[in-house]
């Protein structure tokens, strides 16, 4: 199968360095800067166009004697040689307005381009972040009221993430009651959440009886804030962990699960001393 | 009772089924609940002065939250824009009133009350606490406090009545206006607020169908104890389906009306006709057909597929153009126009401006990448209420806009434009601060240090933005009282009917009966003859329009009974909530002979008593007896009785209520005439009351689609073949389905033999086919009695044993629903045609036709649930 990463790789015009080892967050804030850019400059000036229009037309609008509105007699001259359709009380109104109309068009197809262009923009993120890379273990996530599990390829459990860093791990997420993820009816008795680590952005709802995916990636060690993102009862509010996530390096990490035996040893070799892909 | 009292009597307000009333009505009562809703509002936001809260816990934080959404959205903006809608759409097509003005008045009734039941249930232990979108499972008893459980189910069956409200008004709304405009009006020629409106009910039709399905669904996981999303195969996945194909298209639901009122505003205030109004027209069209198919754009982040998430983002990309065009169109609307900068024009340019941020924000969401970080972020919260409230602030131009037409006083100029500055500051105080702190997940009240200052920078406009309103307030009472009075326009360059008529508008609205025929709007005096026919053909669309008697009949405009009818869902509304589920379906069932008694006492006062009334009084005894002793059966009638609680007798003076309410208002003479050459293209071959009923069945449909479509989505997510074999069942009885397969459809066949005799004139045969009609119905039922009976009582197979069972026996219980109001209404007619009516008259006659109609699409349900259920 041809995967979008290698569809990505070719179309960026370098198939081996251009994508290595770009992070989830750089996807999203690359994505989100050329949106916003391009937001704020249509923003700023469909709004300025607005306000200009707004102002540069308008007349003095001193009511008519006994009145609350102008008396539009007075542009009687006017209406005779301009070709503005005015409005007329008691008419049909179709059909008669004619005017503004290629501009109208204009502009939307400008505006069109726009959109269309910043999507297709964002498509292309999308493959590459929907494609979870090749070399990424999966860990679990089982979110329940109002916690999160962690479940490493040996079936050890934490409360925390810890990763390695700049390596990308698969994240399973469902809920579940801790306990009883994993065997039949594990999604009975929980309800919708969603594991959310907006510094590595990177999100997934937690759905009973469902799983997703989603993968993250980060190459500065620390700990990171994950959060519940949908609200799961009345401990939602406190439903988030500063240190939800902690990223190690990776010698770090390696003594860190050979002593919590989060996964065979010889996979964690293998998998820790492999290249990132797209190196060779 | 007929005529209407003087509006300052009280009774007036009770009574009156007239569109102006009932639009007053309306935007009073939308006010309320805005009130209510915002100082709900006021109290998230004091919660989110500081990280970690300041006066609510949890479990309350979560109630407010969820109330202000469904207040905001049900009780108060689409309320709010159907109060212009009442008010105006007849003025605006020349229309005396609505196509239904009973149905109508039940309208906001069931709206009012509906409304009360959901305030009722914060003192029922608690309301809802699962979001505005009522997110499954946390919907449902199982993760509800049990203080809280009646609480939860009051607001669910709040919601329910809300929704029947809704479902009445998009029928009465659409049936006006294709049926009620003025000769000469052309579908195409129709103000852009009554064609916003009417692309509105047409989503809402379809749309609140949707959210029926899923309330009914969830009312009976709630009372019953059904395991829809509960289910762990699929029943939170099923939710959020049923959910966001309503809730799309809801949110232009809100929004169009306030799309039309702003291009109204900038039209008049302008000087300058709407450009492109053609396009603007259909790419409204476009929008209200592509909100269907953009809802999964809610649920990026689920399980749902790569493919099925590029198409979803393709359709809601696809659904930002046309509005593109549309705010071009207003924009262009200004160029060269003379405009003047007065209350109205104002905001319904601060609501383009914000309808923009709002816009722009919503593609970043449409970005499926970007939406997997925004997703249940304050991102949303604040694209939302960027669109949203831009509807409101367009609303609120319309109101100054239309104040001086419904009041016929003048507002106060410089407040209103007070108003503005403090509402558009405050506004975007309160707004533009939660993009900066996106990261905050929405609905919660703890996030980052460093966001404070912003959340309290929010929290400060909102109190900005609250108050302007009080400056409002001020105004427009004030100016009740004020001596500036205004004469038909106050406004230049106004275009619409409405403003061709004093202000406020006489009661029978127009001076005369309204006819574009000439091409531009007159009041015709004299009665309608032959001549003014000819005058109408020339210009309709190739359609007819309509001549009949010229006299000017007697038209009825009181009734108690909408207020009733209601009255009795509030009832049940706030009690049913209360009870256990086997007892639940008891007072409902106790209704039902009580309603055959009243179907007696009432035709006897209306129609003069026949044998017939006397048969129904007498037999509604051992029916009733019947119904004792199958309580007995269940619960020990002395036990039973003892044994129920207070909510139970509520619920029960409710439904007796109801089926006094629903015969009385089955034998009113309530007349509504048909409007005499109007302009109904496409529809100017049937009646009002047809195009009624089959609207009435489009919403039917998607409910039953719905229906049936939940139970294909959970059995491909259980697994297709290993359904029934879950249940226990490898091979399930066909021959009780097939049996009343044929039996209903031989009852569709006496139906239409019915009416035929009907028109024939003959009272014997259509008496006897309508109560063989009847006939089929009931041994339809005990055929399903008998066989729920093998099921339920000697295998034990429930309806809460399993998914399979709660399937079963919703849907087709519902469909039995069906069949028995079928008999009930069957009831009606064949006591109606004892004395005389159908046969006699050949315009009466079509009541038999109408039952018909339902009549036939209850037997097509049953042909789609017959091989679901039974076969496959
Ligand atoms: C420019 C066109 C628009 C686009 C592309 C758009 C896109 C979206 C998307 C993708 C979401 C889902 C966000 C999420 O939950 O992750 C969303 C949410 C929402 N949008 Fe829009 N939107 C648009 C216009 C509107 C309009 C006109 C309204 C209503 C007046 C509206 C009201 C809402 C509401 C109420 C929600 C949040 C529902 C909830 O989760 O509670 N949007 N929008
Ligand atoms: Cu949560
Ligand atoms: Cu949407």
């Amino acid at each position: 199968m041809l995967g979008s990463r290698v569809i990505l790789n070719i179309l960026s015009g370098d198939p081996t360095v251009a994508q290595v080892s770009r992070d989830p967050t750089d996807v999203f804030n690359d994505l989100l800067t050329a949106f916003l850019v391009m937001g704020t400059i249509v923003g700023v000036v469909v709004v300025a166009y607005i306000l200009h229009s707004a102002y540069k037309y308008k007349i003095d609008d001193t009511p008519a004697e006994g009145q609350y509105d102008i008396d539009t007699s007075t542009f009687a001259d006017e209406d005779e040689t301009e070709s503005v359709a005015r409005p007329q009380l008691g008419e049909i109104p179709s059909g008669v307005g004619k005017g503004g109309g290629k501009k109208l068009f204009l502009s939307f197809a400008i505006s069109a381009l726009i959109v269309v262009g910043l999507i297709i923009f964002a498509y292309w993120n999308l493959l590459y972040i929907e494609d979870t890379p090749e070399d990424a273990i999966e860990i679990g996530v089982d979110a329940n009221q109002y916690d999160y599990e962690y479940t490493y390829p040996s079936g050890e459990t934490t409360s925390q993430l810890f990763i390695p860093a700049d390596k990308p791990v698969e994240l399973n997420v469902t809920a579940c009651h801790p306990g009883e993820c994993g065997t039949p009816g594990e999604g009975d008795g929980e309800v919708w959440h969603t594991w959310h680590s907006q510094d590595l952005s990177a999100g997934a709802d937690a759905i009973p009886g469902q799983y997703t995916q989603t993968w993250v990636q980060e190459s500065d060690p620390g700990e990171y804030r994950v959060q519940c993102q949908e609200l799961c009862g009345a401990g939602h509010s406190s439903m988030n962990f500063d240190d939800g996530v902690v990223v190690m390096e990776q010698d770090e990490f390696q003594d860190w699960c050979e002593d919590e035996e989060c996964m065979d040893d010889e996979e964690l070799d293998n998998w820790l001393n492999s290249p990132a892909e797209g190196d060779n | 009772m007929a005529d209407l009292p003087p509006r300052s009597s009280v009774k007036r307000w009770l009574v009156t089924t007239n569109h102006k009333d009932i639009g007053i009505l309306y935007l009073i009562t939308s006010i309320f609940f805005l009130v209510v809703a915002g100082v709900l509002a006021l109290l998230i936001r004091l919660q989110m002065l500081e990280s970690g809260g300041t006066i609510l816990g949890g479990a309350e934080y979560n109630q407010v939250v969820t109330a202000h959404g469904l207040l905001m959205v049900f009780w108060f903006l689409s309320p709010f824009a159907f109060a212009f809608a009442n008010y105006l759409v007849p003025l605006q097509i020349g229309a005396k009133d609505l196509a239904f003005p009973r149905l109508n008045a039940m309208s906001y009734w069931l709206y009012l009350f509906s409304g009360l039941a959901l305030i009722a249930s914060f003192f029922q232990g608690g309301t809802h606490e699962g979001g505005w979108t009522l997110y499954a499972p946390l919907n449902v008893p199982a993760f509800v406090p049990r203080v809280a459980e009646m609480g939860e189910t009051t607001a669910v069956i709040g919601l329910v009545l809300f929704v029947t409200s809704v479902t009445l008004g998009s029928v009465n709304f659409l049936t006006t206006i294709y049926r009620m405009r003025a000769e000469g009006l052309r579908m195409r020629d129709i103000p852009l607020f009554s064609m916003s409106i009417l692309l509105t009910v047409w989503m809402m039709l379809f749309a609140f169908a949707a959210l029926l399905a899923a309330t009914i669904l969830l009312s009976s996981d709630h009372l019953l104890a059904t395991q829809y999303f509960t289910d762990e195969h699929g029943g939170s996945m099923l939710w959020a389906h049923l959910f966001w194909f309503f809730g799309h298209p809801e949110v232009y639901i809100v929004f169009f009306p306030a799309l039309g009122a702003m291009a109204e505003i900038i039209q008049t205030f302008s000087g300058r006709r709407l450009v492109g109004r053609k396009w603007f027209i259909i790419a409204m069209a476009l929008v209200a057909v592509q909100s269907f198919i953009v809802w999964m754009h809610h649920m990026f982040l689920t399980s749902i597929n790569l493919p099925i998430k590029t198409i979803f983002m393709v359709t809601t990309v696809g659904i930002s153009l046309p509005f593109d065009l549309m705010v071009f169109a207003l924009i262009y609307t200004m160029i060269k126009g003379r405009i003047r900068w007065k209350t109205p024009f104002l905001f319904a340019l601060g609501a383009l401006l914000i309808f923009i941020l709002g816009g722009i924000t919503g593609v970043f969401l449409g970005a499926v990448a970007l939406d997997y970080q925004f997703r249940g972020s304050y991102w949303v919260v604040a694209h939302f209420h960027y669109v949203m409230a831009s509807g409101a602030v367009a609303l609120i131009g319309g109101l100054y806009y239309w104040y001086p037409k419904i009041t016929g006083k003048m507002y106060n100029e410089f407040l209103g434009k007070v108003h503005f500055v403090f509402a558009f500051i405050g506004f975007n105080m309160l707004y533009f601060p939660m993009f900066l702190v996106w990261e905050t997940p929405r609905r919660v009240f703890e996030f980052p240090e460093g966001f404070t200052l912003w959340h309290q920078v929010a929290t400060a406009g909102a109190f900005l933005f609250a108050a302007s309103f009080l400056i409002m307030f001020y105004n427009l009472f004030r100016s009740l009282y004020s001596d500036r009075t205004v004469d038909s326009s106050p406004w230049a360059y106004t275009g619409s009917a409405e403003w061709a008529i004093e202000s406020p508008p006489p009661e029978g609205n127009f001076p005369g009966r309204p006819s574009f025929a000439s091409g531009k709007l007159d009041f015709v005096s004299d009665p309608a003859t032959d001549g003014g026919v000819e005058d109408g053909h020339a210009a309709t669309d190739g359609g007819v329009a309509h001549a009949s008697t010229g006299h000017d009949v007697h038209m009825d405009h009181a009734s108690w009974w909408p207020l009733l009818v209601s009255l009795s869902g509030l009832l049940v509304a706030v009690g049913i909530g209360g009870i256990p589920a086997s007892y639940v379906l008891w007072p409902f069932a106790f209704a039902l002979p009580f309603f055959v008694a009243f179907l007696g006492i009432e035709g006897a006062r209306q129609d003069g008593r026949a044998r017939i009334h006397d048969l129904y009084v007498v037999l509604s005894v051992p029916f009733l007896l019947a119904l004792l002793g199958g309580f007995h059966f269940h619960h020990g009638l002395v036990d039973g009785f003892a044994g129920a609680n207070n909510t139970f007798y509520l619920t029960l003076v409710g439904a007796v209520l109801g089926a006094y309410t629903f015969a009385g208002i089955g034998y009113e003479k309530f007349n509504v005439p048909e409007p005499e050459l109007t302009e109904a293209w496409p529809f100017e071959n049937v009646t009002n009351t047809k195009l009624g009923m089959w609207t009435f069945l489009g919403s039917d449909i998607i409910l039953f689609g719905a229906l049936i479509g939940s139970m294909i989505f959970i059995r491909f997510q259980f697994g297709w073949t290993d359904w029934w074999p879950a249940a226990g069942y490898t091979d399930k009885a066909v021959w009780p389905g097939l049996v009343n397969t044929y039996v209903l459809l031989a009852s569709s066949f006496t139906i239409v033999l019915a009416y035929v005799y009907a028109k024939r004139g003959s009272r014997r045969k259509t008496l006897a086919f309508l109560s063989l009609t009847f006939a089929g119905a009931a041994v339809f039922l005990v055929n399903k009695a008998y066989e729920w009976n093998e099921l339920y009582i000697n295998q034990g197979w429930t309806h809460t044993s399993d998914i399979m069972g709660s399937t079963y026996y919703l849907t087709t219980g519902l469909h039995a629903a069906h069949v028995i109001v079928g008999m009930l209404i069957l009831l009606f007619l064949i006591a109606r045609a004892y004395t005389g009516a159908y046969w006699s008259d050949d315009e009466d006659a079509h009541t038999v036709e109408y039952f018909g109609l339902y009549w036939h699409f209850v037997d097509i349900v049953w042909l789609f649930l017959f091989p679901l259920f039974y076969i496959l």
